[in-house]
């Protein structure tokens, strides 16, 4: 068992409130995505789950147990800066590593290395910022932790290295590793996450598992007759949550019966009508928007 | 745990170590050039022929040779050999030139060499004289003090890498207390390289002969706790910070330095005056350097806080240190990430 509780979970600087309530359950060997614009909370959130900030309100379990010391054998984090020592060299932080941790594999660290094409010979100093992501990340999953939180894991790395450190996460969850990352590469989250969260101001703006989102939702699209077409119409439908539209493309994310509603906007003038499957940034852009009684609608230039 | 801090102080200590090493090449460049003038024989050769000189056999097999010098110096020398333990040489100068000066102190010690002034000017050499290790870990003190200035502040270094830091397997109190372990092991091996120096640099000129008495152990103990109590300074006052610890640690020497020299000035003309004299002396009471002898009378005294009896003084920088290092611990525990 691995799970992370976080309950009620709320932190404040001064009057700022940067986590405002917050509960999630995180089960053993599920891949957790924390999506959130900037701001939104996610460090914070990450920062409370590791003591590293004290709580304002709340608790974090791990396995039901408070985090203690000891807890830290079976975490594994990769903040979202650079906490490398700059005069020492990525072996040396491996020793570091090594003497801190009961359970480190050097040769999986030095494996892991060689795969992102870091040099262990290298002081920190003289890496670039993707191979400083990289060195973190080799050095957490070469724990080999029960917990890994990861705080923008891909961060400057070159796509091939993304790829690789998303591959990596999907096989710490099947080892039974609980994984809980942020991202703001959508396409990632989406890859690898079982389940997500959004905060929106330190507020849970939407969590589940992220087929479920997917399918309680669509999208019909089209191109409208005009530019000066009315959506009114569509805005004050129940049926639809969201209204994008950008000069004479319509995207309406739909709640309910969305063949219906692709079919009224063919009756319209509208062409090249189509129901598509949600993807994540939708799910995302939908969370994050104003909430208003009726859709949201956005407006793009053409 | 504190690999990072045992890695800083190695290189500190490398750093040392190659000064120290220059220091020493410096010595044997000196050494080589007086080469031929280090026989104690040549420093009192009768060079009058009116001089008096007597010879006698000491019981405990010694020869011991007086020269009475009649050339109007009215000088006295007197040579005890005891063979390969060394010569004692005693010179008696009515005349000589520190007796008429009021610059030297009364009495002072330098290596081999004692001088002091009542009524006649004596002079004393013992080329293999007890050289107490104690003193030397007293001159040590500036190396103890600037090794713990480059070591000092090791929490405001961990606070920039708190993700680190305190994501290890241990408290964080055990944590901390385990790089002021390292640290202070750091400082100790500092004095002692520059003790093992010092005594290396001795042995270019004559044999040691090292002891230790109760006064040098006092001295020791001063220098010991005077550079952790300086190291344990920085920790509290620099244990919030996240940047900008470098330039305390520039700033620190200075005000260490002057405000106990500011203590002494006796600015009680009017109230302000005495205010600042009020701030300068309560301050100096936990500045650890206002404890050691940087200011001195005309007749070699300190003065203010460092004519404190060696114990007493022991006794505060001890405490000075235990304070800081707590008052560390604590502020550092309320640092967020």
């Amino acid at each position: 068992m691995s799970t992370i509780s976080i309950s009620h979970l709320s932190k404040s600087y001064g009057p700022f409130v940067a986590v405002d309530d917050l509960s999630i359950e995180i089960p053993t060997g599920t891949v957790y995505g924390l999506l959130g614009p900037n701001g939104a909370g996610k460090t914070t959130t990450f920062k409370c789950l590791l003591g590293l900030a004290n709580t304002s309100f709340g608790q974090i379990a791990y396995d039901g147990l408070a985090l203690t010391p000891a807890t830290f054998e079976r975490i594994a984090y990769v903040p979202e800066r650079n906490v490398l020592y700059d005069h020492l060299t990525v072996a040396e932080h491996l020793e570091m590593t090594r003497r801190a941790y009961k359970k480190f594999d050097v040769k999986r660290a030095i494996e892991l290395l060689g795969q992102f094409g870091v040099d262990p010979r290298k002081r920190a100093r003289a890496l670039s910022k993707g191979m400083k992501t990289a060195t973190m990340v080799a050095i957490a999953f070469a724990r080999e932790p029960d917990f890994l939180i990861l705080d923008e894991p891909t961060s400057g790395l070159d796509p091939v290295n993304q790829r690789s450190v998303l591959n990596l996460i999907i096989n710490e969850a099947t080892r039974g590793c609980t994984v809980l990352f942020s991202s703001h590469q959508i396409g990632q989250v989406e890859r690898a996450a079982d389940r997500i969260a959004i905060l929106q101001n330190g507020k849970l703006a939407l969590e589940g598992a992220v087929d479920d989102l997917k399918a309680d939702r669509k999208i019909v699209e089209g191109i409208l007759p005009s530019e000066d077409f009315s959506v009114a119409a569509y805005q004050n439908d129940r049926r639809i949550v969201r209204v994008d539209k950008q000069g004479r493309i319509l995207r309406l994310t739909v709640v309910h019966e969305p063949d219906d509603i692709a079919s009224s906007l063919s009756t319209a003038g509208a062409q090249g009508v189509r129901v598509v499957d949600l993807n994540l940034e939708d799910i995302f852009i939908g969370a994050v928007a104003p909430d208003t009684s009726n859709a949201v609608v956005v407006e793009g230039a053409a | 745990m504190a690999y990072v801090e045992w890695l800083r102080v190695k290189k500190t200590l490398i750093v040392l170590g190659i000064v120290l090493a220059t220091l020493f090449l410096v010595a044997v460049v000196v050494r080589v050039s007086v080469n031929g003038k280090m026989n104690a024989d040549t420093w009192t050769k009768v060079t009058d022929s009116s001089d008096r000189v007597s010879t006698r056999t000491l019981p405990d097999g010694g020869v011991e040779t007086t020269i009475v010098a009649k050339g109007g110096s009215e000088s006295t020398t007197v040579i005890t050999d005891h063979g390969w333990n060394g010569k004692h040489i005693k010179i008696t100068d009515p005349q000589g030139r520190f007796h008429r000066s009021d610059r030297i102190p009364p009495k002072f010690n330098l290596g081999p060499v004692l001088v002091h002034r009542d009524g006649d000017t004596t002079i004393e050499i013992d080329t293999n004289g007890p050289l107490d290790v104690g003193m030397l870990f007293g001159w040590s003190v500036l190396i103890g003090l600037i090794i713990a200035t480059c070591l000092g502040a090791p929490l405001a270094r961990e606070n920039d890498r708190l993700e680190v830091a305190w994501t290890k397997p241990i408290d964080r109190i055990a944590y901390a207390l385990q790089l002021y372990g390292v640290d202070v092991v750091g400082i100790l091996a500092a004095l002692t390289l520059s003790v093992i120096c010092a005594i290396a640099m001795y042995s270019l000129f004559q044999a040691p002969h090292l002891t230790i008495t109760a006064a040098g152990a006092l001295k020791m103990g001063i220098s010991i706790a005077a550079g952790i109590a300086w190291y344990a300074m920085f920790s509290a006052l620099t244990s919030w910070m996240k940047r900008g610890h470098g330039a305390f640690l520039g700033i620190a020497w200075p005000v260490g330095l002057f405000v106990p020299g500011l203590a002494l000035i006796p600015l009680e003309f009017n109230p302000v005056g005495q205010a600042f004299h009020w701030v300068f002396k309560t301050i100096s009471y936990i500045d650890p350097l206002a404890y050691l002898r940087l200011e001195f009378n005309d007749h070699g005294h300190a003065l203010g806080l460092a004519s404190l009896d060696d114990p007493i003084k022991l006794g505060i920088l001890v405490l000075l240190a235990l304070v800081y290092a707590g008052a560390g611990l604590i502020e550092w525990r309320r640092v967020e990430a």
